[in-house]
């Protein structure tokens, strides 16, 4: 791809994010070929090392899809991811990378439409930020 | 790139379908193929036309073979569709499914949402590299299975909740059938005829409900929630919340007596408000089960600001009713003495009426007072008394209010009791510190003659002090002593003067004067103090022939403890208060008070009780000129009270020290209350303080625990609305002696309400509570079915699978203001349609217009009807979709007009779209036509009672543009039913949160898949009836009922679940001990291995959801199958590229 | 039978003007339905929505330029169509095809040669500050005061425009003129249809404003806020002159003392409440003046009707007793009130015409709530 289109590793719960993303294609929705979903059983399995190691592999932005609070499949699991964001996003800072490239979001299974549009301004915003300033400064 | 594993012995078979073109139109499948061929270890790589086919599946087990495969990838749809078929394909070739097979998406997310060829190839590209990278890590695993427990949970009662228990029932499985109405049925049992065959709704609907009701399979547990589900498919665990019904389903008959004699009605929620209802009811004659249950909301807030507790909202309805006997025994269930309490009492209850919320709180102690004021004691039928050994006496010391009803609840649970008075009189205070303007005498005495036959034995002149203790008492054989010796002694001033002649203590005037003894004031009067106590002075000391009374308080009016009526009446009478001021010193001559010096106040900041403080101004003192001097500051109990004794605590301001909730002393047998326990306090409280002390002296005498169930108020505001349209009434006001004419006098002033204000006043009531506890129905129910001290309990149930069928709500239509719902009242919806057209609504199934002056009353037929479409449906700024079953029954509607209200009756139905989709509709659809039913295609957009001709005077008038001749229409109809919306229920997302499922956007449950699984949910074992999951009509809800009983059936015949093998697992070798994964786990599945010192998990309990696994500091947690080697090799292959 | 082809290009321009809303209608008839139009005479905007998607004849009818903009269906109508929108779309292809009803084609002239519809040289746009004293623009004064063109030539706004503008200077606001070189908003270029005109007028302002450093706008029509809010490439955070009154009243900046002991019905003008959701602001400023005694109006708020000046309407000619505003006096005159009091040029202008039509001066007058508050604070 080329150096102007950013990547996005996408940590999405298998019930409400990952089902969000076969709707949108159900659906027909269109959005940039940027994102590269991941499936997870639930955002708060999303341990923070696959954030980092996603960075610091090269991707432009980290997307964390998760349940609307309080519609966690498995009670609480969003909450902890949302913690747990909040954490890495300081980390993060150290590397240089702002909390606009870890990016959480709730999507419920219904939400295809939002999906697209998640897709779609991430990418938007990460096109204007340009890449991350880890891109090519590691060798995995 | 990671490395691989060096010594790699993977074998890998790579997929790519191209989904006949879903796929191949973008993604360029052969390239695709000849890429992946190039990476490591990959042996095969094909593309294929579609691989979910048998052929395509018998590539992989044929190549796995061949070639000796070992790790399989498919790139093809979303693997919630296909992962499971590809790897019974793996299955079958002899591999492990988990370790051998990986699933890529590059439909969904792919081919379907990428523009460009170019960029989806090459996204496919990348995604499935890092599935090839992935699959190479993958592990062993083994599913588990889990026995299934085939008693089903069906939550909803309607007719498809129904249809689910009888097929599952009849399949003989258990079925729990919850419902929150009290009756099954749901909505189809409250509708008239159905479409398009016109079986009437109740013929085929009730049949049904019988069914359930007498299948032995089907336990129906009517008027209950379910508060929670834990557990998997198969091994739920459930908890029910069943709401206490008030009636006991085995004793009551259905006869329907105590709906006959309950006073209090209400709108009934089965008519949809267009019929009233009692508190006790049932929803409807045919209701499942036919018991009855009692509305009994939290208690009401004059019911609960009493401290006696007395049923206030009772006796109110019962004096409404004209039932004053009644009333009185109620009020004797909480307070001995009503005619007293009708008076004196400073009322908290009216404090926090709701009335007030329309005009005034309703007048509950006058009210009170009128009842008593009813009722002849002398031959008043006495309470029922419980019949106790007669050695099981007690003595009650003091006969104020808190010893009369410590007494009197004694004795009515059948134990002797005898009272010592000091005094010759009886009363206490009630006789000697309220004067009689207030309280007249001969109310007293028939109060206290009244209870004196109720058994109570008062011995006047029998002071227990000193010479005559407690221990006296019990050694004479009484039981249990309660001491309520009241607070009897008055504060003083502490300034100089005191002592004069001519001061003299309110209390001891009012004292004094009630006793016949020797008193005077003279003719410059001043009391001082800003209580009850000194208006009762002051108003004494004008009687009494003063000519000027002053009352001299520190504060201002609006700090004065008085109430306010107390006051209002003192000041019309034509006494004086002196506002921040308070004396210096009392000036003498000759030992006889002469004048007071006084100073003037400013109140400063607020002291701890809140008010604020008075300062003494200094340099503003000045005389007045008085000749007797009333200070009314305060009273505290006397001092000498501790000898009688001995052994009991008291504090240093003489109260009696007790446990707050028994009112026990320190010595067991010795209770106290009343003013000796809290201070000068109100009539009412001691009253409750007795019968607190009572309740605790029985259970002494007993034997039995004093604290068990005690000392909670009822509270919560779970109460009726206040009624919308309910108009302002002033508030009932007693015909008073003129002020200047009862001053003059010791008669009372006030001469009670008559029974026309009293009955007027006490219909201001709004019922908050609904059930008033007026215990008619008790009396009234020969089975003795009615439990009105009933809980909820909570059940417990273990299921297998679980039918959600909670079914939708009509639309509320007054938002829509523009079709004048609420404001014209024969704008009706449909379902207050179909219960004006049912045999059990308000019109017995004649289809009539309602009486504009009354909501409950209907007149004649209406000769012309329109019928709106489309209501809230099919509206943006509403719902968006189409409720689906308005047309249809619109149709029914026009035919049933025309069948009952005659065949000249004028029908239009303003439509947009006919949608007429089911057998038999559109023929349905015809026939109405052919009945001379006007269809006029464009929305409705109002309807409005404002005549622009004399045509419409007195119609209501429908506009709309007939969008076939462009015209623009205005239809004058006597009546219009608005056919709104069917939307989710309310609480649909908890209920979605409670099963674990989800709510589409517009908050309908959602399917597992819109086509193929229509009746599953995302969460195994839980599935989905009738219109919860969407608009529908009786035939779909049906026949999806019995599709869900059938998923519920399969999963009990099989007798067992296989569970995913994607939990958690800790290495022991390398867990620290640390615990942090306990906490997180939401399903309580790890524990700590003492022993080995490491967190196990429970396999049983864990779901996978991966927490544990996501936090572990020492990275033992794992989740099986989202290991990190796994999701770093899938990074790895994403990001290769880049 | 003679076989009409549908036109489908014709509805393709039109998708393409900015009618995409045109799709979605289900033709319920809503909007006509709820349409003043049929409180006078017969319109259906469904029809035309119709006529329009099929490309066949009708909808470049003179009925067409009936719209007054008055945006009460598409409050209304269930499906979310942008009717104004497609009225919009479906002029402008008769402006590109010459065909505009005549009442319409001077002030359009205007627009283009002078900046104005009103026939009125550009030089004359600021003769009215001559004794009231705004000042010029600088670089930090806070707020742009644009004087709608209405206000500006009409010799009856032109008063309420000088009153107007004395209050906010009573007031403190810190505000000033640009002057001679703004041009038109452009609100009645745009929903005539008249594309280029629009976009030449809004842009020569755009340039201006951006040159100048305009942030803020006190807009003194709720036409010219509506289009600095909705239509303009600037950012512009544009008020009304009522929202900027209520403020300086609850600042206690503007203190109205004097009775006004007059009966007072408020009109509510299309643009400032249905297009811009402003409803109570006014409101609060008429009930702050002392004496006053303030009358509701049966059709008010989002159920206002229309003074017919909306969207080219002040333009076309229309009898009596089909005027809105005549509707509107004689509901005024029902309800017991002596003034009609608006907050728009264009309600100001149709209301008075219309009345006087009426032979009612005697019993009614038309006030701006600028004039009402000023006989207050003076």
């Amino acid at each position: 791809m080329s150096a102007n289109e950013p990547t996005i590793v996408a940590f999405l719960c298998n019930w409400c994010t990952f089902t969000a993303a076969d709707l949108a294609g159900t659906s027909r929705l269109s959005y940039p070929s940027n994102v590269k979903i991941i499936r997870m059983m639930c955002s708060g399995m999303v341990d923070p090392k696959y954030v980092i190691k996603a960075f610091l592999e090269g991707a432009d932005g980290v997307l964390i899809g998760g349940c609307w609070p309080g519609d966690c499949h498995y009670i609480n699991g969003n909450y902890k991811a949302r913690r747990r964001v909040a954490l890495l996003t300081e980390i993060l800072k150290q590397f240089g990378i702002g909390e606009d490239r870890l990016w959480l979001r709730w999507v419920a299974a219904s939400e295809g439409n939002m999906f697209q549009e998640v897709i779609t301004d991430m990418t938007k915003q990460l096109k204007e930020l340009g890449p991350s300033p880890l891109k090519g400064r590691l060798v995995a | 790139m990671a490395a691989l594993p060096e010594t790699s012995q993977e074998r890998i078979g790579f997929y790519i379908c191209h989904c006949g073109i879903n796929i191949a139109y973008k993604v360029r499948c052969p390239e695709l193929a000849e890429y992946i061929k190039t990476l490591p270890n990959v042996v095969v790589s094909r593309d294929y036309l579609f691989m979910c086919s048998d052929p395509g599946q018998e590539l992989i087990e044929k190549d796995v073979k061949e070639y000796g495969l070992n790790r399989v990838v498919v790139a093809s749809c979303s693997p919630r569709m296909h992962e499971h078929t590809f790897r019974a394909a793996c299955a079958r070739a002899g591999l492990n499914p988990f370790r051998a097979f990986h699933h890529v998406c590059v439909r969904e997310h792919v081919s379907w949402v990428t523009l460009d060829e170019d960029q989806a190839t090459e996204k496919a590209k990348d995604l499935c590299r890092a599935g090839v990278l992935r699959v190479q890590h993958q592990d062993d695993l083994f599913p588990k299975t889990f026995p299934v427990n085939t008693n089903t949970l069906v939550v909803g009662g309607g007719i498809a909740g129904m249809q689910a228990s009888l097929d599952i029932a009849s399949a003989g499985y258990q079925v729990y059938l919850v419902e929150r109405q009290p009756t099954i049925g749901g909505h189809m049992l409250q509708y008239d005829k159905t479409f398009p065959t016109l079986d009437c709704a109740a013929c085929i609907g009730t049949p049904k409900m019988v069914s359930v009701g007498q299948h032995k399979k089907i336990e129906i547990l009517s008027y209950c929630e379910v508060e929670s589900v834990d557990g998997f498919v198969g091994n739920f665990q459930v908890k029910v919340r069943k709401r206490a019904r008030y009636v006991n389903p085995a004793k009551c008959t259905g006869c329907g007596e105590c709906t006959q004699n309950c006073p209090v009605e209400l709108p009934n929620e089965w008519d949809v408000g267009t019929k009233k209802r009692k508190a006790v009811y049932q929803s409807f004659p045919q209701a499942v089960p036919i018991t009855f249950v009692i509305d009994k909301r939290d208690r009401a807030p004059c019911v609960q600001t009493c401290p006696a507790g007395t049923a206030a909202q009772g006796y109110v309805t019962l004096i409404r009713e004209g039932k004053y006997e009644e009333a009185v025994r109620l009020i004797l269930e909480k307070l001995p003495l009503p005619g007293v309490l009708g008076r004196v009492c400073p009322a908290p209850c009216e404090t926090r009426c709701r009335r007030a919320e329309i005009d005034s709180p309703v007048s509950i102690r006058d009210l009170k007072r009128f009842a008593a004021d009813q009722i002849d004691l002398g031959t008043f039928a006495l309470p029922p008394v419980a019949k106790q050994p007669p050695e099981e006496r007690v003595a009650v010391v003091g006969s104020g209010p808190a010893g009369i009803s410590c007494a009197y609840f004694l004795v009515r649970q059948g134990y002797p009791v005898t009272v010592f008075e000091a005094l010759p009189v009886i009363g206490g205070l009630l006789r000697t510190g309220i004067p009689e303007f207030r309280l007249p005498r001969d109310v007293l005495d028939r109060e206290i003659e009244f209870l004196r036959r109720t058994g109570i034995e008062f011995k006047t002149g029998s002071p227990i002090g000193k010479d005559r203790t407690v221990d006296h008492l019990l050694s004479d054989g009484y039981r249990a002593v309660f001491l309520a010796t009241g607070a009897w002694e008055s504060m003083q001033l502490g300034v100089d003067g005191e002592d004069l002649d001519g001061v003299l203590p309110g209390l001891d005037l009012l004292r004094k004067k009630a006793l016949g003894e020797e008193v005077s004031v003279g003719d410059r009067v001043v009391v001082i103090g800003g209580g009850n106590a000194a208006m009762d002075a002051c108003r004494t000391a004008l009687r009494m022939g003063a000519s000027v009374v002053t009352v001299l308080y520190r504060r201002t009016r609006a700090e004065m403890p008085a109430s306010e009526e107390e006051i209002e009446a003192a000041l019309a009478e034509g006494v004086k208060i002196e506002y921040l001021a308070a004396p210096v010193r009392i000036l003498g001559n000759g030992g006889r008070v002469t004048g007071m010096e006084c100073i003037r106040m400013e109140l400063g900041e607020p002291d701890e009780s809140g008010r604020r403080r008075p300062v003494p101004q200094p340099g503003s003192e000045y005389t007045i000129e008085v000749d007797t001097v009333i200070p009314a500051i305060g009273q505290r109990p006397d001092l000498s009270r501790r000898d009688c004794t001995p052994g009991v605590g008291f504090d240093r301001r003489g109260r009696v020290e007790v446990d707050p909730v028994s009112m026990q002393t320190s010595r067991p047998e010795i209770f106290a209350g009343g003013d000796l326990y809290t201070g000068p306090a109100t009539v009412v409280e001691a009253v409750a303080a007795g019968h607190e002390a009572a309740i605790s002296i029985e259970r002494f005498l007993k034997g039995e625990e004093l604290q068990a169930n005690r000392g909670e108020k009822p509270a919560g505001e779970d109460w009726a609305p206040v009624p919308a349209g309910e108009q302002p009434r002033e508030r009932a006001q007693m015909p008073e002696m003129e002020p200047k004419e009862r001053a003059k006098t010791f008669a009372e002033g006030q001469q009670g309400l008559s029974e026309e204000q009293a009955r007027a006043e006490a219909a201001r009531c709004i019922a908050c509570g609904v059930c008033c506890e007026c215990k008619l129905c008790v009396s009234a129910c020969e089975a003795k079915a009615i439990e009105h001290d009933q809980q909820d309990e909570i059940v417990d149930l273990n299921v297998g699978s679980i039918v959600i069928a909670t079914g939708f709500d009509a639309m509320d239509p007054t938002p829509l203001d523009h079709y004048g719902y609420g404001r014209l009242p024969n704008v009706v919806t449909n379902l207050e349609f179909e219960r004006l057209s049912n045999s059990t609504g308000p019109t017995s199934g004649k289809i009539l217009m309602r009486d504009p002056q009354d909501h409950f009353k209907y007149t004649r037929p209406p000769a012309s009807v329109a019928i709106l479409h489309c209501i809230g449906s099919r509206d943006k700024n509403y719902h968006e979709y189409c409720s689906r079953t308005c047309c249809m029954y619109a149709l029914k509607f026009a035919h049933l007009i025309k069948d009952k209200c005659g065949h000249d009756t004028q029908i239009y139905n303003f439509y947009i779209d006919m949608r007429c989709f089911g057998k038999g509709y559109e023929e349905f659809y015809q026939r109405v036509q052919s009945e001379g039913v006007r269809m006029i295609r464009g929305k409705a957009v109002g309807v409005t009672d404002r005549a622009e001709s004399p045509d419409e005077e007195g119609y209501l008038v429908v506009q709309a543009e007939d969008s076939l001749t462009g015209q623009l229409l205005r239809v004058p109809v006597e009546m219009a039913i608005l056919c709104t919306a069917m939307e989710p229920r309310p609480d649909a997302v908890e209920v979605a949160r409670t099963f674990g499922i989800s709510t589409g956007r517009e908050g309908f449950f959602t399917e597992e898949h819109p086509k193929l699984e229509p009746v599953s949910t995302p969460t195994a074992g839980v599935f989905l009836a009738g219109a919860c999951q969407g608009p529908k009509d009786i035939p779909d809800a049906v026949a999806q009922a019995k599709a869900a009983s059938s998923e519920a059936q399969s999963l009990s015949t099989l007798g067992q679940v296989v569970v995913a093998p994607m939990i958690s697992g800790i290495d022991p070798d390398v867990c620290v001990g640390c615990q942090v994964c306990i906490d997180l786990c939401p399903y309580s599945a790890i524990e700590i291995d003492d022993f080995r010192g490491i967190s196990v998990v429970n396999e049983a309990l864990c779901k996978g959801c991966g927490s544990c696994a996501g936090y572990c500091p020492s990275g033992a947690a794992k989740i099986r199958h989202f290991t990190d080697k796994q999701i770093f090799a899938e990074i790895d292959g994403i990001m290769a590229s880049g | 039978m003679t076989a009409v082809a549908p036109m489908l290009e014709i509805t393709d321009a039109i998708l393409e003007i900015g009618g995409e809303t045109i799709q979605i209608c289900m033709q319920c008839g809503t909007c006509s339905g709820v349409c003043p139009w049929n409180l006078v005479r017969k319109f259906s905007p469904r029809l035309l929505i119709r006529q329009a998607s099929l490309g066949i004849e009708g909808y470049e009818s003179e009925a067409l330029w009936n719209c007054v903009t008055c945006r009460t269906c598409v409050e209304h109508c269930p499906r979310g169509v942008d009717i104004i929108d497609v009225i919009r779309s479906a002029r402008s292809l008769m402006q590109e095809s010459g065909t505009v009803p005549p009442p319409f084609r001077a002030p359009l002239g205007s627009l283009k040669s002078d900046g104005n519809p009103w026939q009125t040289p550009r030089e004359e746009r600021s003769a009215w500050n001559q004794d009231v004293g705004v000042p010029e623009l600088g670089p930090d004064t806070e707020h742009l005061f644009y004087a709608c063109c209405t206000h500006c030539y009409d010799g009856r706004n032109k008063k309420v425009l000088r009153t107007m503008a004395r209050l906010l200077l009573k007031g403190e606001v810190d505000m000033g003129i640009i002057g001679n070189e703004e041009s038109c908003c452009a609100d009645q270029a745009h929903k005539c249809g008249a594309y280029s005109l629009h976009l030449e007028l809004s842009g020569a302002n755009d340039q201006l404003f951006a040159d100048k450093g305009v942030k803020k706008i006190i807009a003194t029509s709720p036409h010219c806020m509506n289009m600095f809010n909705q239509e303009y490439e600037g950012n512009y955070e544009s008020v009304h002159y009522t929202q900027v009154f209520d403020r300086l009243i609850a600042d206690g900046k503007l203190k109205p003392k004097k009775e006004v002991a007059l009966k007072v019905a408020y009109h509510d003008p299309c643009y400032l409440g249905r297009h811009s959701g402003i409803y109570e602001e006014p409101r609060r400023v008429l009930w702050s003046i002392p004496g006053l005694e303030y009358i509701e109006l049966p059709r008010s708020r989002e159920n206002s009707l229309c003074c017919g000046g909306g969207g080219g309407g002040i333009w076309s000619e229309v009898p009596v007793a089909e005027r809105f505003g005549a509707l509107r006096v004689q509901e005024a005159l029902e309800a017991g009130a002596g003034v009609i009091a608006t907050a728009c040029p264009f309600c100001t202008i149709m209301i008075e015409d219309s009345l006087k039509a009426l032979g009612k001066e005697e019993e009614i007058r038309v006030l701006d709530v600028a004039e009402l508050l000023f006989q207050s604070v003076e």
